[in-house]
């Protein structure tokens, strides 16, 4: 009797442990680093040479390593280790090298997405990636840091998707995609990228996207707040300039075409594939790329609005932002810059919040910039140099990963 | 007496696994909470970082990177340059030689009209004095 009653105990005692432990443990669900937070550790930038990229970006990489914190290590993608010489004191950049027959960009924002939990960080790569070689990106940076590497058979790009302190936002044509991809609705999309990044999913817009990511545009920052572009606020200070110093946008329209190949005695070079690589024709181009800036205006408001809506508090910053809708295939490629005050990265230490800041060389719409993001409490940290990479059409934040923070 | 002494053994021992569980709980933390709120001691990824920084010389200052295929580039393009002004005297130098060309062809032109001259001339003489010429 009295082996039979323990039996019974213990029997029902394993049964309790069993279905109520769910109630009681919970397993680390993995959620995605946001963009703002706590000091940054460890980023991830690429290094593309002159002899294999057309896009060279020595210059703006010594500008990204030097203008971040000293304690910040860099990790350095290549594909043509050869092709560089460092300053020998110095080990706040390891060079993770991509094989030699592959092709990078500069951007390593977008083939995966960085989750952690409070046992590990993980990279999640999208199911598809079509972008040159960078699918390789994530897979060598996990050989050399340990980290595991999971690939999600959703399709994403990371510039689309930012992430604040709560809430993961998702450019509406990512959810769009993907619903046509797996034949379901965009709500049952939002669900399973909320399952794959541990965080609720806010879904930016509601029609296909005039800008082609969101991290161009939306900034999340701490304390329920999030800045978006405003477009309409940096025509208006291009336009001042224009109009009162027309021979400072001249010099910085000119600088842009100079510097495009990097070499200003360089007019034109071959692809792989031998099409010609042309410089965009910059000089006299400030007027219409006002023009199109005002015309974008609206779009962004209604972003703004729809975050506000949220219970977002929402600060503008200037933006001048060119033609999105090229009329040509020839027209897609680099073009007038595009110049967002968005695409930074944040960070708050000791509660000072920080941001690193890109500049482009138009001095007036820079230091507007720079003003917008003191008046909001940031100290700001600018970083000179960017006015080719935009001419490509991305700035800071799609050319640093940050991989970890404190 | 029996029942009721085996339904409080039950009951404490149930409240006893509750009690281990719910510890359990409190000490594994929830990972759901923002990171960097979270103790964070055992990321491999912060345990690598450590070791870069072991690497990392203390007077790391000024980060210094030269892509030393640009000035390769540099090199062809002066290098391209210089064959360009080579090729561009050599063409000076053909068209002068070109000009002379023109020039003698244009005398031997002239040269070859006035022998024709002469010959007509000459063959008109000699049919005047009576001396027929053969085709």
């Amino acid at each position: 009797m009295k082996t039979t009653t323990i039996g019974i105990l213990f029997t029902l005692l394993s049964l309790i442990t069993l279905f109520a432990k769910p109630f009681f443990v919970s397993e680390p669900v993995p959620t995605m680093l946001p963009d703002v937070g706590t000091k940054i550790k460890l980023v991830v930038c690429s290094a593309t040479s002159a002899r294999k990229s057309s896009l060279r970006n020595t210059e703006l990489v010594n500008n990204i390593v030097n203008g971040l914190d000293e304690d910040v290590h860099v990790m350095l993608l290549v594909n043509d280790r050869a092709a560089f010489k460092q300053s020998l004191n110095n080990g706040r950049v390891t060079f993770v090298e991509i094989p030699e027959e592959s092709d990078i960009t500069i951007w390593p924002q977008d083939p995966f997405v960085v989750v952690n939990d409070k046992e590990n960080t993980k990279l999640i790569t999208p199911g598809l990636f079509q972008r040159k070689d960078d699918r390789l990106m994530a897979a060598q940076l996990s050989t050399i840091l340990g980290v595991e590497v999971i690939q999600s058979e959703l399709l994403f790009e990371g510039g689309n998707i930012v992430c604040g302190e709560s809430e993961v936002f998702i450019g509406f044509d990512t959810l769009f995609i993907n619903s046509r991809v797996f034949e379901t609705s965009i709500e049952e999309m939002e669900k399973r990228f909320s399952r794959l990044f541990g965080r609720p999913v806010v879904t930016i817009g509601n029609q296909t996207q005039d800008i082609g990511h969101i991290d161009l545009i939306v900034t999340p920052l701490s304390n329920h707040r999030i800045a978006v572009a405003d477009s309409r606020l940096g025509a208006e200070i291009t336009n001042r300039t224009l109009t009162q110093s027309p021979d400072r946008i001249t010099r910085f329209e000119r600088n842009c075409e100079k510097g495009f190949f990097g070499n200003a005695a360089i007019e034109a070079l071959v692809d792989l594939d031998g099409n010609s690589i042309d410089c965009p024709k910059v000089v006299g181009q400030t007027k219409t790329a006002i023009t199109d800036s005002q015309a974008l205006a609206d779009s962004l408001d209604k972003i703004a609005s729809q975050l506000s809506q949220r219970g977002y508090e929402v600060v503008r910053i200037p933006a001048l932002i060119p033609n999105q809708t090229p009329e040509t295939e020839e027209q897609s490629g680099p073009a007038f810059p595009f110049m967002s005050y968005n695409n930074v990265l944040t960070e708050s230490v000791a509660n000072l919040s920080i941001v690193y800041l890109p500049q482009y060389g138009i001095a007036e719409l820079d230091a507007a910039a720079i003003q917008c993001w003191e008046t909001n409490g940031f100290e700001v940290r600018p970083i000179e140099g960017f006015q080719t990479s935009a001419m490509h059409g991305g700035a800071l934040r799609c050319c640093t990963k940050v991989l970890l923070r404190e | 007496m029996n029942a009721k002494r085996m339904l409080l053994n039950a009951a404490t021992i149930c409240f006893l696994a509750t009690a281990v569980l719910l510890s359990q709980s409190a000490l594994s933390g929830s990972a759901s909470a923002t990171p960097g709120d979270a103790p964070v001691t055992s990321d491999n990824l912060k345990q690598r970082v450590r070791i870069l920084e072991l690497l990392q010389d203390e007077d790391d200052k000024e980060f210094l990177l030269v892509d030393a295929s640009l000035s390769d580039l540099n090199a062809r393009v002066d290098a391209n340059e210089a064959r360009c002004e080579r090729t561009s005297k050599r063409l000076v130098e053909t068209d002068k030689r070109a000009d002379k060309m023109t020039q003698r062809i244009g005398e031997n032109r002239s040269g070859a009209r006035m022998i024709r001259a002469s010959i007509e001339r000459l063959k008109a003489d000699l049919r005047a004095n009576g001396i027929r010429l053969s085709d």
